[in-house]
């Protein structure tokens, strides 16, 4: 089969799949919030923390939920890893150092799971499953409740009551995560990926060399690592590992599983909002910037004319033969389309414009169809935004789902679309400036600049991959990619729920001949528009600096 | 003494966090104070469709 037949068909079978999975499981997400019926392990949980489940809290006690539950988290991960010697399955690690706890912890709670260190060779079984895998579950989870309280804010009307922080969390962790968890890891333990709780065995190569190879809980982590769009390997070679990801089937359910939540979520947001054509809309959009990014970084590494690129058929460098450019290109696109962060390509040989679409992905804010929650409450934003801008053209009063888009939302809507942009551009601006850090870029040029762009991208859009090529361990890095982490996931978390709680507060408006239709293909271009404009331009300097100087060199 | 160091900067992350939450507490707190006193979208203008 041709290289660009195995492309088709994995992109036919993985769309097919998707679309199979969209109206059940979206379905199911909007049962889960919107039924009043609690589960027996679910009360149990409830009187454990002392909640009652049947109490709604105000969007700005959800809110405190939100950050007083991470913060909790944010400590007892780092406490974790610096006592890792004294726990029970450490595999003889020492204490993973300070500022490298502090940046770990930040960011498995953040979503983002950037790794500075390799995991089989720092992190014990049980901070893996107990620690990190805890993590990869309820910092999805967080995402998912956030955009829920969004939801609310749309269909409730004159109320600051958004839903109950520990309720929706629990629900989601048990109902949906969980289950399909479960499922999945024994689908990929049947394909090949490995799990048990093996320490290093010595095994001698071919050409006679000594080498370790450590097993460990993969398959139950790598299933909620996708599924969430977390992205933190068990091995540092991520998904390129074949006991992670044996072969081109265990490549696509882990595609599958990184996009059904976000593409789901659009179903459940148009069920919710009582009108399905809205999830829709927002599901066009997602679609058009993800075919699209998968086309043009197929057609990029397919097409590279260097010498080695031409011998091999293509730009093979980085990438693992037994997927071959679709398998990795479909990767590419979404693990950077989404907060995952996973790889199964090494992003550094992609190609220089390649490797520049995956970080404009990122850009963009990780929208097509984004990480678990995120990227819905990311791409409503940035319709609110659109109706905003249509709004002025007609001069109309924009509404968006039966809201009136006033001041108070533009300014909750503004701050989140400025949050991310300013953290990666300080950020990469800092690293450059300081000479010190400057001396972590391993690549002179303009691959340097993009290596930087690529680290402080990642981290403050909690996508978490790397392009390597930049030596981030050390204190400066992890302290700052840190606090990147962590900015970059709640505050834009702080102006949703805000704009949850505003849009709550407001009485329903009924849609007049002047209301913009949010559902026709004329709204989908104009929100393509306004994601192009509004977001993607914002960064189009450091582009050109970066990956486009490169590229057109 | 870096544990110290970097527990202090975590709670100094969340306090700043927590700050952002006050601040966006005074601006939507007016959205249900108006709505509840039965003006029309809380400003003039609104409430009849037509932007000013």
């Amino acid at each position: 089969m041709s290289t660009a037949a195995a492309g088709w068909w994995q992109a036919g079978l993985l769309v097919f799949a998707l679309a199979v999975s969209y109206r059940p499981l979206g379905d199911y997400l909007a049962h889960i919030f919107t039924t009043d019926k609690h589960w027996r392990a679910e009360r149990g949980i409830y009187r454990l923390i002392g909640v009652d489940a049947d109490v709604d809290q105000k969007w700005s006690t959800y809110l405190r939920a939100v950050l007083a539950f991470s913060a909790v988290s944010v400590l007892f991960l780092y406490g974790f890893q610096r006592l890792q010697e004294h726990l029970l399955l450490s595999l003889g690690f020492p204490a993973v150092k300070a500022d490298q706890a502090f940046n770990t912890a930040a960011s498995f709670v953040t979503n983002t799971n950037w790794q500075s260190y390799s995991g089989e060779s720092t992190m014990g079984h049980l901070v893996q499953m107990a620690g990190l895998a805890v993590q990869n579950f309820v910092s999805a989870a967080v995402g998912i409740v956030v955009v829920i309280a969004l939801i609310r804010g749309f269909i409730r009307s004159r109320t600051d009551r958004v839903g109950n922080f520990w309720v929706d969390l629990t629900r989601t962790c048990l109902r949906l995560l969980l289950p399909i968890s479960l499922v999945f890891a024994l689908v990929l333990l049947a394909g090949g990926v490995v799990d048990n709780v093996s320490a290093a065995h010595p095994v001698t190569t071919l050409a006679g060399q000594q080498q370790s190879v450590t097993g460990g809980p993969v398959a139950s982590q790598e299933v909620i690592k996708e599924l969430g769009t977390d992205g933190g390997g068990f091995y540092n070679a991520n998904s390129a590992h074949p006991f992670e990801n044996p072969n081109p089937v265990t490549n696509l359910v882990e595609i599958f599983l990184i996009l059904v939540i976000g593409v789901a979520l659009t179903r459940t947001f148009g069920r919710m909002v009582g009108d399905k054509r809205q999830g829709y809309a927002i599901l066009a959009v997602m679609a058009a910037i993800w075919v699209t990014s998968t086309a043009a970084i197929s057609f990029f590494e397919s097409g590279h004319h260097s010498a080695a690129a031409l011998a091999a058929g293509g730009a093979l460098e980085g990438k693992e033969v037994r997927f071959g450019i679709p398998g990795s290109s479909l990767w590419v696109a979404s693990t950077t389309l989404t907060s995952t962060g996973a790889v199964n390509t090494a992003h550094d040989s992609l190609s220089p414009l390649g490797g520049g679409i995956a970080i404009l992905n990122m850009m963009l804010g990780e929208i097509a169809p984004g990480g678990t929650g995120s990227g819905l409450y990311g791409i409503v934003v940035l319709a609110i935004v659109t109706v905003f801008v249509a709004g002025l053209m007609v001069g109309r009063t924009p509404e968006y789902l039966n809201k009136k888009i006033q001041p108070r939302e533009m300014k909750l809507a503004s701050l989140y679309i400025l949050t991310t942009p300013a953290l990666v551009l300080i950020g990469t601006g800092l690293a450059i400036a300081l000479p010190g850090e400057r001396a972590a870029i391993l690549n002179p040029g303009a691959h340097g600049l993009s290596e930087v762009l690529y680290a402080f991208t990642s981290t403050a859009n909690n996508n978490g991959s790397a392009f390597a090529g930049l030596s981030v361990n050390t204190v400066w890095y992890n302290s700052v990619t840190g606090v990147v982490m962590l900015l970059g996931r709640f505050l834009p978390i702080v102006w949703v729920l805000a704009l949850a709680g505003s849009l709550a507060a407001q009485r329903t408006v009924p849609a007049s001949a002047g209301t913009l239709p949010t559902h026709r293909p004329l709204f989908v271009g104009m929100l393509l528009g306004v994601i192009i404009l509004v977001v993607a331009l914002t960064y189009f300097p450091a582009q050109a600096l970066g990956p486009l100087a490169e590229g057109l060199r | 003494m870096p544990d110290v160091a970097f527990i202090v900067l975590t709670i100094v992350v969340f306090a700043v966090l927590a700050l952002a939450v006050r601040g966006v507490e005074r601006l939507v707190g007016q959205a249900l104070k108006s709505e509840r006193a039965d003006l029309p979208g809380g400003g003039p203008g609104a409430g009849d469709g037509v932007a000013r």
